[in-house]
């Protein structure tokens, strides 16, 4: 082959282009990916917090895109989580974390500190210090780290991780106050003294988003990694020895992310937070708090309007760190609230709460309360953060402040564009909802969708009656894309109302599953069989289920004590007769179950009413009530339907 | 020097201020080696920063030393090898002026953090335009003199010459996204793909295709051989411009690109043995006897180690492209440590070589020193060795602890630090050898020591210019 100017000239062009036309321009052409929820348009803040994380270089140490191989980094990446990316930086380094779901585990205070000064907060990082950019600009990068990924606080569990799975919560020992006229003083000066305050600090700042603020390892980040965070509720936290405590602080755990303090906290400082630690989570005490009086620097009025945004910013902040342990109602029953001594308060508790003035809520909300479990958020939210708070608890919660007017309807709800595209993935399934509900949803809307539980009832505007959703997605808001629009009022909330942004606590997926049990039970409505009991066998877990042991040495069964469980959470729906046609069913798209049959056996009953009918309504009651409770309701059903119980 | 009329002017002119940003960009090197050891050793300095720091690093060595050079080496081989002057000397000099001022500035606005952040296409938009123009107006000056040629024939790296300036321009086009000044990038996961085409190619169809010109050139002048084969060049310059041009999804084998694509970037990247491999043993033929030049050769040494770091990178390259090395070997050190076995030990080691060969010949003299060029040589090798082992094991450590053990990245960071500090060992030696090398240019040029006789040889049998020596044309 002679190689003249020309053939070289010709060839190279026509070889060039015809692989260029494969591997640019076709994927160039057809690759449109859709965007997902992750693929969120930015605002102006965020978008200049981007241009400024992949000036410095962010990028070149921090990956974003999660691999199907990598482990304990979130969901793997699709491609739809980009589409409002320009320039792309996925990055080809992984010299620090990846990034792609960094949005909320941290707060944005956080990340500046750690920003300025890395190895104090991350003592094993190689990250160099970003003091140089100012407040600002870092302040800036946070906004955007804190809105990347999907909109949850994290993958969070609202039920305990495999290891904890099958242990209940320890009995925990009575409190006792300390009734000794010559023991000091327990408020803030004994709480001060006892280094307590500045263990408390320490905490909130770099504990915190593992181990939780109930100290359950149930924090920001538990979900996300292979070795679950300690639950100092439990042994053998309870009972270790001071030494074991501060090897572990200071060296860290070998194969789990616990990093070694000792890089960045002196002896004192560890020693602090460890005693904090051990007071208020290992072997907690309940002890007069003594608060007194609102110190001077915290004494203000909220400079905050009671506007939508201000609410929405405070709702997001609740449902991220408070809704834990204070409840989405703030009935003090939030999901991890069983670990924790004291108790949250209750909201709704009028007296209490109605002279409490803007300073009370900001002050306990900045420094916390001592001997107790409250974090003193201000080493993690700015200022108008906590106000926003401080709205939001004032308009909805004590309802002490007027809420702002309703906004017309086309304003109730954060209705972003994607939403409209989106449909139920196969994988949420129905019975992941059900549980889901009766557990997160149903103390507010009630176990028929009728908006008349029980922690809602104080709420103004009461929760909505999902029964009515039926008639109002023909025409109403949302009536194009119905699933969609579900979740993005479960992602988001809705504005006027105390309906939490629950993207800010669930994943994705599990808000997915709570659509596909409101739509299906509540607007398609699931066609109730005329019996679910067949042949009337035992499942097997239930087989040699016996009421033995309760009647002999924790307690005695008496369907006495099963009525008033029955009224409360059966007769809503099975009619107080047991006949089936329950006030609740009236409106209901899923219709009356049957009657109860007559032939039920002991072990079956109490295997319905723990583990529920599947594909029906009937839920599964084992997340909310105590094995006696089954058994007394069992008890009250065997006489219901005709039985004898003891006979 | 600055003589910009002068015959071969715009060839030395690239090549000597090549090397002072050879040094300049082994310098920031080495602080970010030092970066990753000791974290806070630039503390505060804003563009000492690591993020941008990397950035300034890569564009100097990539662009300011290592195209610079490389096209410089070119403005001297395009004469001798079609018997006539380049086109245009001046139009050379004004390129080498616009390229050094160009990247000077784009370099700078990096530091101060204007950049695209797109790995390898960082320069900002209005540093894209000179760049693109001297790319072009390089295209045409050797255009033109090809035009006019003496010698008919074109050989070997004439082929490879007249395809690197081709292809580069539309490569550097495409890959900027420079319709979109701006951000210079596309909305949405395609811009990844544009990103890692033009990445990629940045080696496989720039400094790849425009080095083996070099060595083309080299290996059959110094061992006064004929090149060994016609066929196995054929073979080397058809396969490197069909195969190479497509591998650059390899770099996103995990990312949310269509799942064909990926598979034809590792289908392409492995089909790479195959012109590797007809390059390999056409040059181990051509030197075939002649080895023992190597003792005597300074450019030769330095060619023939870049030869080899050449096979060695390829086939390296071809395996990490396998999507299960890939798993182990993305995101970590590795994939630096291969990037500088390419770069630093085939792409500056072939370079280096052929400015021993060709700076002397430029001015009519001989290498300042030879034997601080060997020296030179010896810290060269034992530098790269310990630092690409620095690179290696750091980056199978963070695989193996990330994909097999579980653990978190930052829980492996304290594990590697004996291997960042053997990067900081050998980059020291590395510059140290640069900083010898440089001197040594600049000694050259300075003093103009006179010829030692066996130079002097050489540079009678190829000083009638307008007849090309008979070993570059092998059978037609």
């Amino acid at each position: 082959m002679k190689m003249t100017f020309k053939i070289i000239l010709i060839g190279g062009l026509i070889v060039f282009f015809a692989v260029v036309t494969v591997v640019v321009f076709t994927p160039a052409m057809i690759w449109k990916p859709a965007q997902t929820v992750v693929g969120e348009r930015r605002n102006v803040d965020q978008e200049r917090g981007r241009v400024l994380f992949y000036s410095n270089g962010c990028n070149y140490c921090h990956t974003q895109y999660v691999r199907d191989v990598d482990n304990g980094m979130g969901a793997t990446s699709d491609g739809g989580d980009y589409v409002f990316d320009n320039p792309m930086i996925l990055g080809s380094e992984r010299t620090g974390p990846d990034l792609s779901h960094i949005g909320r585990k941290r707060s944005m205070q956080w990340e500046v500190d750690h920003m300025r000064a890395p190895r104090e907060y991350s003592p094993m990082s190689i990250m160099p210090s970003f003091g140089f950019l100012g407040d600002k600009d870092m302040r800036t990068i946070s906004e955007y780290l804190f809105h990347l990924g999907d909109r949850t606080a994290a993958e969070r569990m609202v039920s305990s991780p495999a290891p904890y799975a099958t242990t209940t919560a320890p009995k925990m020992a009575q409190a006792i106050p300390s009734n000794d006229p010559s023991a000091p003083p327990q408020g803030w000066p004994t709480f001060i003294d006892s280094t307590l305050y500045d263990g408390k600090l320490i905490y909130t700042a770099r504990c915190l988003t593992c181990h939780g603020c109930a100290g359950n390892g149930l924090g920001h980040y538990a979900g996300t990694l292979i070795v679950t965070p300690a639950n100092f509720k439990e042994e053998p936290f309870r009972d270790m020895p001071d030494d074991q405590w501060f090897w572990h602080v200071s060296e860290g755990i070998q194969g789990s992310v616990m990093p070694p303090w000792r890089e960045s906290l002196n002896v004192a400082q560890r020693w602090a937070v460890i005693r904090y630690v051990q007071e208020v989570y290992a072997h907690p005490f309940e002890r007069d708090p003594n608060e007194g009086d609102v110190p001077k620097a915290y004494d203000k009025k909220n400079p905050l309007p009671a506007t939508l945004d201000n609410i929405q910013a405070g709702k997001e902040t609740w449902t991220r760190e408070c809704l834990p342990c204070h409840g989405d109602a703030a009935t003090g029953e939030g999901p991890y609230r069983r670990n924790i001594i004291p108790l949250p308060p209750s909201f709704t508790d009028k007296n209490h709460y109605d002279p409490f003035t803007d300073g009370d809520y900001f002050w306990r909300i900045s420094e916390g309360v001592p001997w107790t479990a409250m974090p003193t958020w201000k080493v993690q939210y700015t200022e108008m953060q906590r106000w926003q708070l401080v709205v939001y608890i004032r308009t909805m919660f004590t309802q002490t402040t007027k809420r702002p007017a309703d906004p017309p309807k086309s304003e109730r709800f954060n209705y972003p564009a994607i939403y409209k595209t989106l449909h139920l993935p196969k994988a949420a399934t129905y019975e992941a909802g059900k549980k889901q509900f009766l557990v997160l949803c149903s103390h507010c809307h009630g176990l028929t969708g009728a908006g008349d539980g029980a922690a809602g009832s104080y709420l103004n505007p009461k929760p909505a009656d999902l029964r009515k959703l039926k008639t109002g997605i023909k025409t109403g808001e949302g009536s194009d894309n119905y699933e969609g629009s579900l979740l993005s009022r479960m992602t988001f909330g809705i504005r006027n109302s105390a309906m939490p942004s629950w993207g800010e606590f669930l994943p994705e997926h599990e808000r997915w599953t709570d659509v596909r049990f409101v739509k299906e039970s509540f607007v398609d409505g699931k066609p109730t069989p005329a019996s679910v009991m067949g042949d009337g066998r035992v499942p097997a877990p239930y087989v040699r289920t016996d009421p033995g042991i309760f009647q002999s040495e924790i307690g005695t069964i008496s369907p006495d004590a099963g009525k008033p469980l029955y009224d409360q959470y059966c007769a809503a729906c099975h009619g107080s007769d047991g006949q089936g046609a329950g006030p609740g069913t009236k409106t209901l798209a899923s219709g009356a179950p049957a009657a109860l049959p007559k032939d039920m056996s002991n072990a079956y009953i109490f295997s319905r009413i723990r583990a529920g009918a599947p594909d029906t309504m009937m839920y599964g009651f084992d997340p909310l009530l105590q094995e006696i409770d089954i058994w007394n309701l069992t008890a009250y059903i065997r006489q219901l339907t005709g039985g004898v119980w003891g006979g | 020097m600055l003589d910009w009329k002068r015959e071969n002017s715009a060839a030395a002119n690239f090549m000597l201020s090549a090397a002072g940003w050879l040094i300049i960009g082994t310098l920031m090197g080495l602080v970010l080696a030092i970066e990753f050891v000791f974290p806070d050793f630039a503390h505060g300095i804003p563009w000492l920063v690591f993020g941008r720091l990397r950035q300034a690093h890569v564009n100097t060595v990539l662009f300011a030393w290592l195209s610079g050079a490389m096209m410089g080496t070119w403005l001297y081989i395009v004469p001798k090898l079609t018997g006539r002057k380049i086109w245009s000397e001046v139009l050379g000099n004004i390129c080498a002026l616009l390229w050094n001022v160009g990247l000077l500035a784009g370099i700078v606005l990096i530091l101060n953090a204007y950049t695209q952040s797109r790995e390898y296409a960082e320069l900002v938009w209005a540093i894209d335009v000179p760049v693109m123009i001297v790319l072009l107006l390089n295209m045409v000056n050797i255009y033109m003199t090809v035009r006019h040629r003496v010698e008919q024939k074109l050989y070997v790296s004439m082929w490879y010459i007249i395809g690197t300036v081709m292809w580069f321009p539309m490569l550097y086009f495409i890959g900027n996204v420079m319709w979109a000044p701006p951000t210079g990038a596309l909305m949405g996961v395609n811009d990844a793909i544009f990103n890692w085409f033009y990445g990629h190619n940045v080696l496989g169809l720039w400094f790849t295709t425009g080095l083996l010109a070099v060595i083309y050139y080299i290996v059959p002048r110094e061992t006064s051989t004929p090149l060994y084969s016609h066929f196995l060049s054929l073979i080397a310059f058809w396969g490197i411009a069909f195969f190479y041009t497509g591998v650059g999804a390899h770099h996103l084998l995990w990312a949310p690109i269509p799942y064909w694509l990926k598979t034809v970037a590792v289908a392409e990247s492995f089909g790479m043995i195959i012109p590797v491999l007809a390059f390999m043993f056409n040059i181990l033929l051509t030197m075939r006897g002649n080895w023992s030049r190597l003792r005597s050769s300074v450019p030769l040494l330095f060619v023939i180690t870049g030869w080899a770091a050449y096979i060695l990178v390829s086939y390296q390259g071809s395996n990490e492209a396998l999507r299960g090395v890939n798993e182990l070997t993305h995101f970590t050190q590795y994939v630096p440590g291969h990037a500088h076995l390419a770069l630093m030990f085939f792409a500056a080691s072939t370079l280096i070589g052929a400015m021993y060969y060709m700076i002397p010949r430029i001015y009519g003299c001989s290498i300042y020193s030879t034997r601080m060029a060997k020296a030179q040589y010896a810290l060269y090798v034992i530098g790269f060795v310990t630092f690409f082992i620095g690179f290696t094991i750091a980056g199978l450590a963070q695989g193996t602890d990330w994909v097999h053990l579980g653990l978190p990245v930052w829980a492996v960071l304290p594990g590697l630090r004996p291997f960042m500090a053997l990067r900081i060992m050998g980059g020291t030696l590395l510059v140290t050898s640069f900083a010898m090398f440089g001197w040594n240019m600049v000694a050259t040029v300075v003093a103009r020591r006179p010829l030692d006789v066996p130079d002097a040889v050489m540079l009678m049998a190829s000083a009638d210019r307008h007849k090309v020596s008979p070993i570059l044309s092998e059978e037609g």
